[in-house]
């Protein structure tokens, strides 16, 4: 099983920040591989810039650069997914499109994401197959129990 | 990348779980399955501490949307107009 992580599910929200852990301890106890693409790791680094001081900047940013290298996290690139962002620009904002396109691979089990306005309460996406993917971390969490 | 030889003292239990498992075929040895354990707990340990790390402040739905138009605008929506182009 592969399991996508939107930004959103990766960066402290102000509800529930606990449970992207809750969400990444499932998958790694359960043998599934938790994914993220090019684009979610450049936004990761550009978020974190913005947000931080520089020696917390430093720590995050180094412990990412440990999880890429320890290989527990499949990284989907451009070149995989864009196959898919003509349909995926139909459904979402542009700004949105390479995610959602990493999600409609044929690997891709789950989406995990807390962004309501794009991707949970999207009517565009409502009743597509894609929809079914993409959860909450509680929802996933919830279903995967 | 080589192996090292070492001796690990392991409970029944303990031995026992992983054997269901390399009998189930998870794993094809008790060694793969004990290198799979390690490897999950480094990845959870590390995983624990970006999220530490990142712990505070959080991000608000706005911040993490100006963010991914930026670099849509800056890195990706080019990168889409150029492959479009060819």
């Amino acid at each position: 099983m592969k399991i996508l992580f939107d930004t959103s599910a990766l960066l402290p929200g102000l509800r529930y920040p606990e449970l992207r852990e809750k969400a990444i301890g499932r998958i790694i106890h359960a043998g599934a591989l938790p994914v993220v693409t090019d684009y979610i790791l450049d936004e990761l680094r550009l978020n974190i810039q913005k947000k931080y001081t520089a020696e917390e900047k430093a720590v995050a940013l180094e412990l990412l650069l440990q999880i890429l290298s320890m290989g527990v996290l499949e990284i989907k690139t451009w070149d995989e997914y864009a196959p898919h962002l003509d349909e995926a620009l139909e459904l979402v904002p542009e700004k949105d499109a390479p995610v959602l396109a990493a999600a409609m691979l044929v690997d891709i089990d789950y989406l995990l994401t807390t962004d309501k306005k794009h991707f949970l309460e999207n009517k565009k996406l409502q009743g597509t197959a894609w929809r079914k993917k993409i959860k909450t971390p509680r929802e996933f969490l919830e279903e995967t129990a | 990348m080589p192996m090292q030889t070492v001796q690990v003292r392991l409970t029944e239990e303990q031995l026992r779980l992983i054997d269901e498992k390399v009998n189930e075929g998870i794993y094809p040895s008790r060694s793969e399955a004990i290198r799979d354990y390690v490897r999950k707990a480094e990845a959870l340990e590390l995983f624990g501490r970006f999220f530490e790390a990142t712990r505070k402040p959080a991000f608000t739905e706005e911040e993490l949307d100006r963010a991914r138009e930026e670099l849509w605008r800056e890195k990706y929506a080019p990168r889409l107009k150029k492959q479009k182009s060819r």
